[in-house]
């Protein structure tokens, strides 16, 4: 499995989220603190917007470690956004390292990443697939889960091309999920599958903290929010916001040398941040 | 009403099957999910303010 990280508020430069901090998420490439095996070596991404260049973000991916990367190091201290996803891989058993299997993954004005698994994918993956339209499945470049749920996730959309709302992406994000446990469970594939998603159109983003067994802790996720981010002579922080400077950030881990303001993501619940910065939390299940 | 103390969102007490007493305190939840997230960090959730995030159910 992996760790991520979104930003999306005022713009920043991407060299004081990802290397700076004290516990970056560089440095959780290779010594993260809440995942058995510390090590997120098999490759790396960063996906980012830049408004005034038009709605379709830049990614940048490598099968290189984060940790050993010279030109993400000198990228990031030269690309500010004012959002951003990040993630360090730690490939599945079985599944192929190669960079088209790097997240953030895009299509059109969306990214997407994931910090998990699909238990059993390769039993549902022929299914995934006939029911995605042409344009959907001929997208697909890598054998990931993560991919073959980003194209399910745009089948769901209306016109994949367009923005949506924050309150349409987290249905759609939902869906997406209520529509691989149909058949996981349909599969008879005993799981837990961990689903933790994450997805953007620039304007809104949209993620969920899930496991299908809800007596198993599923992947650490966090959040902040209501915070400026900030990152003085190498010292990172959220720090109390005036009006239009809070930031809302999102993280496997939390990477800031002071931890004040993060949150866990409840299990089970999708946390939507709209164009706004307005966050939402769903639940995802009424059990019981 | 009250409310859950991991996600923040509206339980009814008299509806909820997801409950615990921790510390002489009850609790109750929107689902399993946060129940067994509670008995993962009780001192955190059973100390911590009421989340600030606007919840919803669905």
């Amino acid at each position: 499995m992996c760790r991520f990280l979104c930003y999306v508020g005022p713009p920043v430069l991407l060299a004081d989220v990802l290397h700076r901090p004290t516990h970056s998420l560089i440095l959780q490439s290779y010594k993260s603190r809440e995942r058995k095996e510390p090590l997120n070596g098999d490759g790396f991404g960063v996906g980012w917007y830049a408004p005034d260049a038009g709605p379709i973000p830049c990614v940048f991916t490598s099968l290189t470690p984060a940790w050993s990367n010279q030109n993400l190091r000198h990228l990031a201290e030269h690309v500010r956004s004012p959002c951003f996803f990040a993630h360090v891989r730690a490939a599945s058993p079985g599944i192929r390292v190669g960079e088209e299997n790097c997240h953030p993954f895009q299509n059109g004005r969306y990214l997407w990443m994931h910090n998990g698994s699909i238990e059993g994918f390769s039993r549902i993956k022929r299914r995934l697939r006939e029911s995605l339209p042409d344009p959907l499945y001929d997208a697909i470049q890598g054998t990931t889960d993560s991919e073959h749920a980003f194209a399910l996730f745009l089948s769901f959309l209306e016109d994949p091309h367009q923005p949506i709302g924050g309150e349409e992406m987290g249905r759609t994000l939902i869906r997406t999920v209520a529509q691989l446990e149909e058949w996981r469970i349909g599969a008879a594939i005993a799981g837990p599958s961990f689903y933790n998603f994450a997805v953007t159109d620039g304007n809104s983003v949209s993620t969920l903290r899930y496991v299908s067994d809800p007596k198993v802790e599923p992947i650490s996720l966090y959040f902040a929010s209501d915070r400026r981010y900030e990152c003085v002579d190498g010292v990172s922080r959220l720090v109390a916001a005036a009006v239009g400077e809070h930031a809302v950030v999102i993280a496997s881990e939390p990477f800031t040398d002071d931890r004040t303001g993060w949150v866990r993501v409840p299990p089970n619940h999708t946390l939507t941040v709209g164009p706004d910065l307005r966050v939402q939390v769903m639940l995802m299940e009424r059990s019981g | 009403m009250t409310k859950d103390p991991v996600c923040g969102m509206p339980v009814d007490e008299g509806r909820t099957a997801h409950t615990l007493t921790y510390q002489e305190t009850p609790y109750w939840f929107c689902s399993e999910g946060c129940r067994a997230e509670f008995l993962r960090y009780p001192d955190e959730y059973a100390r911590a303010p009421e989340p600030e995030s606007e919840s919803e159910d669905v």
